[in-house]
């Protein structure tokens, strides 16, 4: 088969080019050049060096290599959805947002443009019977981040890595001698390199003011902030209130800029609301499943009720603009994003 | 690879380079620098390559200055003239060019939508005292051709030295005749990588950019390195025949077959180069697929590479898409490859518009 790998220069991805190559595919590279983010700094995923890296394991395997430049489409489907989430008050997932759109959309029909059979990534996760399931490995399990992948991209991708430990990746990319076996792991926002969100919001959205009132839930002020897309719900730091009992962030209003915080009892949500499924297999409603309402988050109980999803026992931090994954053992259901949280007497 | 149409990026050597260059490599290392008699056969091949050079480009061989490639060339003629005022470059130029030019705050002259220097605006900069009006005589990426001997006698008109940067053309087409300062490489042409030279007319004085062992009439220090530099001499006594832009108008009526807008058409243009953007269809994927094709194939040009917008050369004719290629034919085209590619650019193109990609 003729494979297109896309490789950010990690070492799962290396290891995906190498080991289809070994199995005798003709595999070509394809390194996606997403941003301008200074790549010289920690946590970055497609940076030059990033981009050498990959070269480096595909001049290594013998195997073709190109750098596409799809940096208007992740701006628009990334990093504008990003600000444009935190400013509608509620968090974004960039990387959920990526593989939807960059990775499963864009570079799919590129890759089956350029004569391609299938798309294989480093992603842990697994294809059975064309539908989507969590990985082997559960603490590098992915499944969460892959919802949005209609089944029929499912049907011309391959994730090679995902009926293997992470342990066992790198053995391999140990014993196939490739530059990327001890990279360290990126998994913060690739194009935000200090992580520091606020700055990028202030840069992109030239001129806003965020910045409004702390409250309680009864309304009484409590401190102020200087930007409410810097909180999230469940967040404790950089409230910088000295109240003698732990606040956390409870809810973010974008319209009257207020962040409302409350002690950790008010944060055990009973339902979320979410919109814009994508569905792998629509469950029916009322049969037990369970929820994922963050990355490498607990699997809790529940079931579906039209948009909303009730769960069984109750779940910690319901933060909008996030996705709920839904899963039946480790098949994935599929996956919307959260509108709202739900909080309902017991 | 099987089929090369990217030789305004590089071209093979030219069998004839390696016959009289290569043995500067092998047998005759010495330095033409040296007292002794292993500098004889070094000195007489830089010699005659400079003569050869002189003959095409219609001046005195000591007016040649050898240089290591074009960027050092056109830094030598920006850089290194003591004429008063500013430079005038067209929007078009070489970053090689554009680059020293806008550091010694100089002033881009418009182009039209076809890639030619707007002769009014250049009259009015004019007006303000300028250095050297500098003005490549073929575009890399769209092969378009200026006039150069009317913009040199407005130039002269003014007091301003006529510079052309003629990397484009030797090899290919005759030399420009009115020039002051004039760039050539031979690498563009079969010749080796690393062989350039600026010409410069008696009386223009030259301020040398690197001192040290005075070669080249103190002009240009640095060992002399015979082998690149008898490629350009050979190189200078080749030319396009009619073969060329027969090659390259098939090509061009088959990408118009497929849907694709030819960019500056209606130019003069060097025979060999065709830039063409297939709308909707991004030039980097069709350069993929057409290199797994085996056809080697360029997006805007091979320094800009990597850019899904439109290159600064085509910015610069009002066009902003980043569907452009650029497929430029050379010494060893043969109508063969013409089919391969034209076979290979229907299928890239049919498989890209069957997805969808963008």
């Amino acid at each position: 088969m003729r494979i297109v790998v896309a490789m950010s220069g990690g070492v799962d991805s290396s290891t995906t080019a190498a080991l289809l190559h070994e199995q005798g595919h003709e595999v070509i590279g394809v390194h996606m050049k997403l941003h301008d983010a200074d790549p010289g700094k920690a946590g970055h995923c497609c940076g030059l060096d990033d981009a050498l890296d990959a070269r480096a394991v595909a001049d290594r395997l013998g195997i073709a290599f190109h750098v596409m430049d799809l940096r208007k489409a992740f701006e628009r489907a990334v990093m504008d959805d990003l600000a444009d989430t935190y400013v509608a008050g509620a968090t974004p997932n960039p990387c959920v947002q990526c593989n939807g759109i960059l990775k499963f959309d864009v570079l799919l029909k590129r890759a089956l443009a350029l004569g391609a059979d299938k798309l294989a990534t480093g992603h842990y996760a697994r294809i059975v019977d064309g539908r989507l399931h969590a990985a082997v490995d559960v603490d590098k399990d992915q499944s969460y981040f892959l919802f949005p992948v209609k089944p029929a991209a499912l049907e011309c991708t391959l994730f090679p890595l995902g009926d293997l430990p992470k342990a066992q990746v790198r053995e391999h990319a140990r014993r196939l001698g490739l530059v990327t076996a001890d990279k360290a792991e990126s998994q913060e926002i690739c194009f935000i390199p200090d992580q520091d969100h606020a700055r990028f919001i202030a840069e992109h959205r030239p001129g806003i003011d965020g910045s409004g009132d702390i409250v309680d839930l009864d309304g009484r002020v409590l401190g102020r902030h200087d930007g409410y897309w810097r909180f999230t719900v469940g967040q404790r730091k950089g409230l910088r209130l000295a109240l003698g009992v732990p606040v956390y962030v409870e809810r973010v209003e974008a319209d009257t800029h207020r962040v409302v915080v409350a002690t950790k009892p008010h944060l055990w949500h009973s339902a979320l609301e979410a919109r814009r499924w994508t569905w792998q297999d629509r469950p029916a409603q009322g049969a037990v499943i369970r929820a994922r309402i963050r990355h490498r988050g607990a699997l809790v109980p529940c079931h579906l009720e039209g948009d909303v999803v009730r769960f069984h026992e109750p779940a910690w931090a319901v933060a909008p603009g996030q996705a709920v994954v839904l899963y039946e053992g480790d098949r994935v259901l599929g996956g919307g994003w959260i509108r709202r949280a739900i909080q309902e007497a017991a | 690879m099987t089929v090369y149409l990217d030789h305004n990026a590089t071209s093979p050597p030219h069998p004839r380079v390696l016959e009289e260059a290569l043995p500067l490599m092998t047998e005759h290392w010495g330095n033409p620098s040296s007292a002794h008699s292993l500098s004889r056969k070094p000195v007489a091949a830089v010699e005659q390559a400079r003569a050869r050079l002189a003959a095409w480009a219609g001046c005195e061989p000591k007016e040649v200055v050898f240089t290591g490639g074009a960027t050092e060339a056109n830094h030598l003629a920006l850089r290194g003239n003591e004429q008063p005022g500013r430079p005038l470059y067209s929007a078009i130029e070489h970053p090689s060019v554009r680059a020293p030019a806008e550091a010694l705050g100089g002033v881009l002259v418009p182009v039209d939508g076809q890639g030619r220097v707007d002769l009014d605006a250049l009259r009015s900069l004019l007006a303000t005292p300028t250095s050297v009006v500098s003005v490549m005589a073929a575009n890399n990426e769209t092969g378009v051709l200026q006039d150069t001997d009317v913009i040199a006698s407005l130039a002269r008109e003014h007091g301003a030295l006529m510079h052309i940067d003629a990397a484009q053309l030797v090899g290919r087409l005759e030399a420009p005749a009115e020039w002051d300062l004039l760039t050539v490489t031979g690498h563009k042409s079969g010749g080796f990588k690393g062989g350039g030279a600026l010409m410069v007319r008696e009386g223009i004085k030259i301020h040398p950019q690197s001192l040290g062992g005075g070669q080249e009439r103190g002009r240009r220090s640095g060992t002399v390195n015979p082998a690149p530099l008898v490629s350009l001499g050979v190189v200078a006594t080749l030319s396009h025949g009619p073969g060329v832009k027969t090659l390259r108008d098939r090509l061009e009526r088959a990408a118009r077959e497929l849907d694709g807008i030819v960019h500056a058409e209606g130019a003069e243009r060097l025979p060999n180069t065709l830039n063409v953007r297939f709308p909707g269809v991004p030039g980097e994927l069709v350069v993929m697929g057409m290199d797994l094709e085996g056809v080697a194939i360029s997006a805007g040009s091979a320094c800009h590479s990597g850019a899904s917008i439109a290159s600064p050369v085509l910015q610069a004719m009002g066009i902003t898409s980043g569907d452009a290629v650029r497929l430029s034919l050379g010494w060893n085209t043969t109508d063969a490859d013409v089919d391969v590619a034209i076979q290979a650019l229907a299928r890239v193109l049919g498989r890209i518009r069957a997805q969808g990609a963008t």
